[in-house]
């Protein structure tokens, strides 16, 4: 196993990462922000020092993260305080444990899948990857109808080093099917590259009383592709998924119909304040004019308004909008026949319009397993 | 009047109480030994847990224990029983010893002496010590020597398959398994035994995670 980073890239020239250096300190910030999380946002840190771990190449510590972040994702969560809490009018989505959106729950297995590939484990690598395609499932009996291409090309590389020939043509067929074009790795190749582009998408509250969850892409992380080479050859990366286009395409979620009833019932007590507040106000003014009585009325009329605002106040209809900080926007994927493990790994990035993009500490692993295959995994923002 | 305001007053603050941040102020829970037998009330998927891995292995070993071909033979048989060829062809992350270990040990203890049991699976050890004590570096022991390691009649094969349906609308999440063991023939490549064990799982996750 080794691993190096890229300094500042002297773009468009490709810089050599073949020589190790320090690594990054997310792991320890990621690990300080988890032992103080409260109990219902631990999954979300525990994913999250997960990711910061393999990044600093410690494969140990971040399989125990992901295993423990995916023992909760896997749970079932049913009559738990936190989820009846954020049901309750009083508590905003938030309060409820941390499991993610479907996107982030099949990036939880994505990683731990990785991690069992680079370790030869390729039967609990293809598990790995089938709970995350599951995960992004909308249909019943395994009509997955999902539309995440790189966990189906990660289930039949799977396959493929595990020597199950016929599964792993039915795992890339599904995946010619969602991504035209796509070429199936060479029965030769023993060497997957993955390369983890861009930050995460972003949930943003929107709408009243921000009910709504909008997603937004990572601030000033424009790379959208890569130029690779791998000891002095170039290498031809496809892109394999659109994470934030795999975020932002989920659709409505059942939770959301809940959070509008909220939202309802926050405006009707608030116009119920609001109406029988300016009633008990102008029937004073006017009982005063009249020289009439009224005023127990009027006062339980206020009183009424008070309390229906208060309630109004205290609704929480904010849905939940805690992300996965440190996943990337796009993955690309490349697999080539490779003897060993590579010495040098160059790689320069580029955005949208092919304009060079200078990142820090851009993090390369590479790890031979003891079949000799070959997992090379770059991320460029953590 | 007074007291309609004083209600008035208090209801509001129960309102306004009712939003106090959210804290987990939960008083924790002492460790207890759980039944590895019985499911748990606390932590429970759709995958094979320790459950699944008692149940499936007693009945193997009462099974195998109740074929005359494989237990019941004159001179007792030699078997090996390790997650070599046994393969996780599932959706769930497992450890295959979990099951290969439980089982040979159980039937080992069970067979008493009706089978005996090739340790291939520490094969790098033995060989270690045989070299050691065959170049000088160590004496003989006290037990034997022997030309050879124990050459095997039966090794264990088999596979963990699993079956999915997920509604995304009801948020229910059911998973069949099926797990196959195989005793095979060493020397004729037949199935001297076979044993299945499936269950499957259904499970419905709370609404505000569909």
């Amino acid at each position: 196993m080794t691993s190096c980073i890229a300094k500042r890239f002297a773009a468009p020239a490709l810089l050599a990462l073949a020589v190790a250096a320090p690594a990054h300190a997310d792991f320890a910030a990621e690990t300080a922000k988890l032992r103080s999380a409260p109990a219902k946002d631990a999954t979300l840190y525990t994913l999250q020092a997960g990711v910061a771990a393999l990044a600093e190449n410690r494969t140990a510590e971040s399989s125990e993260l992901f295993d423990t972040a995916l023992s909760s994702i896997e749970g079932m969560f049913a009559n738990t305080e936190g989820a009846a809490k954020a049901r309750s009018l009083w508590y905003e989505e938030g309060a409820k444990d941390y499991k993610g959106e479907p996107y982030e729950r099949a990036m939880a297995f994505w990683y731990r899948g990785l991690l069992y590939l680079a370790g030869g484990d390729y039967e609990n690598a293809r598990a790995s990857f089938r709970g995350g395609i599951l995960q992004d499932a909308f249909a019943e009996e395994q009509q997955y109808r999902s539309d995440f291409a790189s966990l189906m090309l990660l289930e039949g590389w799977s396959n493929q080093l595990n020597g199950d020939k016929g599964q792993a043509e039915d795992a890339y067929k599904e995946v010619a099917k969602l991504r035209p074009g796509f070429k199936a790795p060479g029965k030769d190749a023993n060497m997957l590259v993955i390369a983890e582009l861009g930050g995460s998408p972003r949930k943003v509250g929107d709408g009243i009383g921000n009910h709504e969850i909008v997603y937004r892409k990572a601030k000033r992380m424009p790379e959208r592709t890569l130029k690779l080479e791998i000891d002095g050859k170039p290498v031809a990366l496809a892109q394999a998924e659109d994470i934030f286009f795999q975020a932002s395409t989920r659709g409505g979620r059942p939770v959301d119909r809940l959070i509008e009833g909220k939202v309802a019932f926050q405006n009707v007590a608030g116009g119920i304040g609001e109406v029988a507040g300016a009633l008990a106000s102008e029937g004073s003014v006017w009982a005063a004019a009249s020289g009439g009585g009224g005023g127990r009325a009027l006062g339980a009329l206020a009183a009424v308004g008070a309390i229906s605002s208060l309630v109004a106040v205290n609704v929480k209809p904010r849905a939940d909008v805690r992300y996965w900080a440190n996943l990337p926007e796009t993955v690309h994927v490349a697999a080539l026949p490779h003897k060993g493990l590579p010495s040098a790994v160059n790689v320069a990035l580029f955005d949208e319009a092919g304009q060079p993009v200078a990142v820090d500490n851009v993090q390369v692993h590479k790890w031979i397993d003891k079949r000799g295959n070959v997992l090379v995994w770059i991320k460029t923002r953590n | 009047m007074t007291i309609k305001l004083f209600a008035g007053a208090l209801a509001a603050l129960v309102l306004a109480g009712c939003a106090t941040p959210n804290l987990d102020n939960s008083a924790g829970r002492r460790v207890v030994y759980q039944d590895v037998s019985t499911t748990s009330q606390r932590v429970a998927g759709v995958g094979v847990e320790s459950q699944d891995v008692v149940s499936m292995t007693d009945r193997m070993i009462r099974d195998i224990l109740a074929t005359p071909q494989i237990a019941g033979r004159a001179t007792p048989p030699r078997i090996i029983i390790d997650s070599e060829y046994f393969a996780n062809d599932s959706s769930s992350r497992i450890n295959k010893n979990l099951i290969t270990d439980r089982l040979r040990i159980e039937l080992n203890r069970a067979a008493q002496g009706r089978l005996i049991f090739v340790a291939r699976h520490y094969g790098d050890m033995v060989s270690k010590e045989r070299d050691a004590k065959r170049n000088g570096e160590t004496d003989k022991g006290t037990i034997r020597a022997t030309k050879a390691k124990a050459g095997a009649d039966f090794r264990l094969g088999g596979r963990i398959t699993s079956l999915d349906a997920n509604s995304a609308q009801s948020g229910t999440l059911s998973r069949y398994h099926q797990i196959s063991f195989e005793l095979i023939d060493l020397e004729y490549e037949t199935i001297a035994w076979s044993g299945l064990f499936e269950f499957k799982k259904e499970a419905q996750d709370d609404v505000l995670y569909r």
